[in-house]
């Protein structure tokens, strides 16, 4: 329906009503370190989520760059606190402080985005995307195989937590806190590139880079741009995490974190930081709180519906001949589930997306956009950005 | 886009790919030097290693179990090894009691991953065990060993052989909270060795690795005492990642250095392809294949069929009997309908078990119905114990390796009519 | 230089593979511009129904004549329920978001597959893999210094006839054209009366086909099969399609063996400079190095067309 311009649900809520809510969410994060440690470790998780999906959102929402290679910089921050400060690491025998590592961290971080960005420049929309999954594999392989500094697939571990005034943080409420910091300081320095000069270039290639190209922007230097600042987040978020779970392999850096995180950023809503936030709540949060001793205990009470999927199972058996085993026991249900969880994440993306096409939270410019039906510019030769 | 910009992608480009190859090189080049020592039971262990250990005492209410980690793969490839680990150790606590507390075993999922076994660390502390039997891969013992060591936690692995678990690299020595009742692969890979020698007149061996820290451990003890005893390492180093089922490249390679003896170090989840592989080469189809505890199980029979007919085990296992075994075996076979000697480690578990309960019985004290446990002292009670168990002789060194093996602790097996059958 | 030819028949095998399965991925980027990421897990469930069909009749105690039915007939069921299961994808995640952004129905496909590889691995298997029981003979023949096995050739071989099957369905019949006129311009096709619902649903089956054809050859050479076994090869064909020039099919077909051989004999000749060694694991930084630098040289692909710099 081109021109009626339908308003999502959250902006038909009184605006004062509205930033009172924003302003109560934005509180409630200092309340949750009261909560037990399993909790703040949940949250933890999200907020450095949301960390990385607001990386991520300068790249694919703001400069429209799809990108399926994100880990590569999430691995390249927690590389660099693990080689320099894990005792086994192979290739250096110090071990530095976490503060020296950090800022070295977000420099490495932008500059292998930079490497990476430079031979994609060309390529634009699906053929990026594809190349920079490639580009992840590519680093995931390396860290494997280059054991002489990484330790290969055997990881590095106690990784030291870092000191602030001479004393170890050793508990999850401190990393909390940190990981809000962090998000509160990529969302003011997002934003603000966002609404300044930058953004807007970065809005203008999204938008049409040949257009962009010919009104004078330097499309090279702004994509770059945007490669290395959302690299950076990554690396920021890499390194956070580095010595809050103090052991890092190979293994916690595949495809799937990339996946969480674009899905995150699109589920939420492209180019909204509440989007971000509701989509690591949904993304992380669920699948983590399916593992938690609570959810068991839950579950330990529906041994009534037990009985009749059983039931449904053994017709089942009898019509195909397979051989489909009894549902556990309900007091199993909680373990299960925790193990059921990506099975759970899988139809969480498509049912919402099924529900909520423009995400949860569209930011507003967006929704405009998408009021027009894409098909015009499939029949262009293939949807653009 | 620009010309120049263009030109300066195709740059970038060529710099990254020569990067790649460089870092290639380098990696790779020296990808033999990063072995450790060898089984130096007597070195590094001091009081200090003490120190380290988070130990806490542990009161547990009356009434309530007194509760036993187990890290084990109970899920995933290695599943067909960790199962049945899992039932093993799960039977020495059955109608035992400490001062009328009931023990419970509380199982964690390990996955046989670092990852996993860190996971499995985390969960085991919160859930408030005492002790814990595994983790039961050296890849997830690795990797978790410094949390057990915070937690206070002393595990006793059934199965964790890599040289490295008793003698990290760290200039603390080793973790006093890890023992294993199996033995180093710095005992197996010179036992394969000289079998491969002596019994199959091999002059050069083929080695393909998982790179885990299990794979690559055995890797190196074999090829020292290979070497050592004259023999030649052909081909290119071929290590391989966990769920690799495309092994054609790697045979291709076999086929060109027609090595006396194929050597394979890793777990039967990849075991199984390649040998089925490998035996569909007409070449290679007489060339002895020979193996270490990894994949020496039934799921390895079952998937690769009539390709794994002559394939030769080893198993850091003596030969088992006794009395103490027989019991264990009737217990094993009322539990599972299975032989006990059908399984791997199971009988190691139900010793590390065993060596928990027994020390607990030692140093829990009652306190009006709540039962304290010092889990210091715990530790030294686990050290100190001597037991002739199912798998035989159990006695730690200080360095947490089992010295209490008999003469000839690893045993060889060979698949005939589809059945692992002892070579004497 | 029998080791050569060994490495040249490996990389053909692992292309033949490829290119069936990157034929379903640009053929639905060509009626709908999306990336079907939920493909490499149609290529599993068919290689699943293969497998269930081969040890129903037996498993590897099937002998004689009987081999060829057995596999004709998991060959059969592979491709139905490939079908039926990539139908129902395209029925459930796609068509509602038909006319939704771009990216929607990329994280849906993404979802599918996450569900899909785990429903199989965590919620049936437990996380363990199946074995193919080896039904095919295992004799080699021998050709000078090359010795194939019966089963490569019998896999290179139906590839090939898959693929010109395709081409030929593509090119003559009804469906085919329909097919063809609707990944050209989906609203002139509908003017035109074409089915447009209806040709999209066939090209899901026609690729899942393909798909299902290569989890059955894929089990039968490889054998071990699990629940995230299509995600390797899923982006690798997808690879495959894109260097190949996506929406193209011969493009998919030169694509996947490009790939294969890239990726077997190209780590060989690398290995072959002194100092080198590329272990194994090389093979996929190997693959997508190729593709790299490929869209440099041409941004749309070996087949793709250059009308418009937008993919």
């Amino acid at each position: 329906m081109p021109g009626t311009v339908r308003r999502a649900t959250w902006d038909r809520v009184p605006a004062g009503l509205r930033s009172l809510a924003w302003l109560a969410l934005s509180l409630s994060v200092l309340v949750i370190p009261v909560f037990d440690d399993t909790w703040v470790r949940m949250f933890f998780l999200v907020g450095l989520y949301v960390v990385l999906g607001m990386g991520l959102n300068v790249v694919v929402g703001f400069a429209g760059l799809l990108d399926l290679g994100y880990v590569a910089f999430f691995a390249a921050g927690a590389y660099m606190v693990g080689i320099w400060s894990s005792p086994v690491s192979p290739a250096v025998d110090t071990s530095l402080s976490f503060w020296l590592i950090l800022p070295l961290a977000l420099v490495v971080g932008a500059v292998v985005g930079v490497l990476l960005g430079m031979p994609v420049l060309p390529l634009r929309g699906d053929y990026l995307a594809i190349v920079t999954l490639g580009f992840g594999e590519i680093v995931r392989i390396l860290v494997v195989n280059m054991t002489n500094v990484t330790n290969g697939s055997q990881g590095l571990y106690n990784i030291p937590r870092p000191d602030i005034a001479y004393r170890e943080v050793d508990n999850v409420q401190a990393f909390y806190v940190m990981i809000v910091l962090a998000a509160f300081g990529t969302w003011f320095v997002t934003t603000r590139l966002r609404d300044s000069r930058i953004g807007r270039a970065w809005e203008a290639i999204r938008e049409d880079e040949d257009v962009a190209g010919a009104m004078g922007i330097n499309t090279t230097k702004y994509k770059l741009m945007a490669f290395a600042i959302g690299a950076s987040v990554g690396a920021l978020g890499g390194a956070i995490y580095a010595p809050f779970i103090t052991f890092i392999s190979p293994e916690s850096f595949t495809l799937l974190v990339s996946i969480n995180v674009l899905a995150l950023v699109i589920i939420g809503g492209m180019g909204s930081t509440q989007g971000v936030v509701a989509g690591s709540l949904i993304l992380i949060g669920i699948p983590e709180l399916l593992q938690f001793s609570e959810t068991r205990d839950a579950l330990e009470q529906m041994g009534w519906a037990r009985d009749g999927l059983n039931g449904a199972i053994h017709a089942f058996n009898t019509v195909t001949t397979a051989d489909v085993s009894d549902l556990p026991p309900a007091d199993e249900w909680g373990e299960k589930l925790a193990v059921y969880r990506f099975i759970v994440f899988g139809a969480l993306l498509v049912v919402v997306m099924v529900l909520r096409p423009m995400g949860l939270f569209p930011s507003r410019r967006r929704t405009l956009e998408f009021e027009y039906p894409p098909e015009a510019e499939v029949a262009g030769g293939g949807g653009g950005s | 886009m620009t010309k120049r910009g263009r030109a300066s992608a195709w740059l970038w480009t060529l710099l990254a790919l020569l990067a790649i190859v460089a870092v290639g090189v380098a990696a790779c080049g020296d990808d033999d030097d990063d072995d450790d020592g060898g089984d130096d039971a007597t070195k590094g262990f001091s009081e200090a290693g003490y120190k380290l250990a988070g130990f806490k005492e542990v009161t547990i209410d009356s009434g309530a179990a007194v509760k036993i980690g187990i890290s084990s793969a109970l899920s995933g490839d290695v599943k067909g090894l960790g199962e049945p680990i899992a039932i093993a150790a799960e039977l020495a606590g059955d109608g035992v009691t400490i001062k009328g507390h009931k023990i419970e075993f509380v199982r964690e999922d390990d996955l046989c991953s670092p990852d996993g076994g860190t996971a499995a660390a985390d969960r085991l502390a919160k859930a408030g065990v005492v002790a814990v039997v595994g983790p039961i891969c050296s890849g997830a013992t690795v990797a978790s060993q410094p949390q057990y060591e915070k937690a206070g936690l002393t595990t006793i692995s059934p199965s964790a052989t890599a040289p490295g678990n008793t003698n990290p690299p760290r200039s603390e020595g080793p973790y006093v909270t890890f023992f294993r009742t199996t033995f180093s692969d710095a005992i197996q890979g010179p036992t394969q060795a000289k079998f491969a020698k002596e019994k199959l007149n091999a002059k050069t061996a083929y080695i393909v690795f998982d790179t885990d820290a299990y794979g690559t451990g055995l890797r190196d003890a074999f090829k020292k005492a290979f070497e050592d005893g004259g023999g030649k390492i052909v081909g290119k180093p071929e290590g391989f990642a966990k769920k690799t089922t495309d092994f054609k490249s790697i045979i291709a390679n076999i086929k060109k250095e027609k090595p006396d003896v194929v050597y394979f170090s890793g777990f039967y989840a990849e075991a199984t392809p390649f040998l089925q592989q490998l035996r569909a080469e007409a070449e290679l189809k007489n060339t002895p294949f020979l193996t270490g505890d990894g994949p020496k199980n039934d799921e390895l029979l079952k998937g690769a069929g009539a390709a794994a007919e002559g394939a030769y085990f080893s198993l850091p296992t003596p030969s088992q009997k006794g009395a103490a075994f027989d019991a264990f075996s009737k217990k094993y076979e009322a539990k599972t309908k299975k032989p006990a000697e059908s399984g791997t480690y199971v009988a190691e578990s139900f010793d590390a078990a065993t060596v928990i309960v027994k020390a607990l019985e030692k140093v829990a004290t009652d306190d009006g119905g709540k039962l304290k446990i010092d889990l210091k002292k715990l530790n030294e009670a686990i050290r100190d114990t001597v037991l002739d168990g199912a798998s035989g002789k159990i006695d730690f060194a200080n360095n947490g390796d089992n010295l209490g093996g008999a003469e000839t602790p690893v045993s060889l097996w060979q698949v005939k009519d589809g059945k692992f059958v002892e070579i004497k | 230089m029998s080791f050569w030819l060994d490495q040249l028949v490996n990389g053909l095998t692992t292309g033949s593979i490829y290119a069936l399965i990157a034929l379903g991925y640009t053929m639905v980027y060509g009626v709908l511009q999306l990336i079907n990421f939920a493909h490499g897990e149609v290529f599993m469930l068919g290689s699943f129904a293969g497998f269930g069909v081969i040890v129903a009749a037996g498993g590897a105690d099937v002998s004689g004549p009987m081999v060829a039915l057995v596999i004709l007939l998991a060959l059969v069921a592979a491709g139905a329920a490939s079908a039926a299961s990539a139908t129902a994808i395209e029925r459930l995640a796609y068509r509602p978001l038909r006319n939704a952004p771009r990216l929607a129905p990329l994280i849906s496909a993404i979802g599918v597959s996450v569900f899909l590889s785990h429903l199989v691995d965590d919620g049936f298997l437990n996380g363990e893999g199946r074995y193919y029981p080896q039904v095919f003979p295992a004799d080699t023949i021998e050709i000078g210094a090359l010795t194939i096995s019966y089963l490569q050739v019998f896999l290179m071989a139906s590839s090939v006839a898959m693929m010109l099957g395709l081409s030929y369905f593509i090119r003559s019949t009804r469906t085919g054209k329909s097919i063809r006129a609707v990944s050209e311009n989906r609203e002139n096709a509908s003017l035109m009366g074409i089915d447009v619902n209806r040709a999209i649903v066939a090209t899901f089956i026609i690729g899942a086909i393909m798909a299902g054809f290569a989890g059955v050859l894929y089990g039968l050479f490889y054998s071990t099969i699990r629940g995230s076994m299509g995600f390797l090869p899923g982006i690798k064909a997808f690879t495959a399609a894109v260097l190949g020039g996506i929406g193209s099919i011969p493009g998919a077909v030169v694509g996947g063996y490009c790939l294969g051989l890239t990726e077997t004999v190209g780590r060989e000749l690398l290995n072959e400079i002194p100092g080198v060694n590329l272990p194994n694991e090389w093979r996929d930084v190997i693959a997508f190095g190729l593709l790299v630098v490929i869209l440099i040289f041409r941004p749309t692909g070996i087949f793709g067309e250059r009308v418009s710099k937008r993919a």
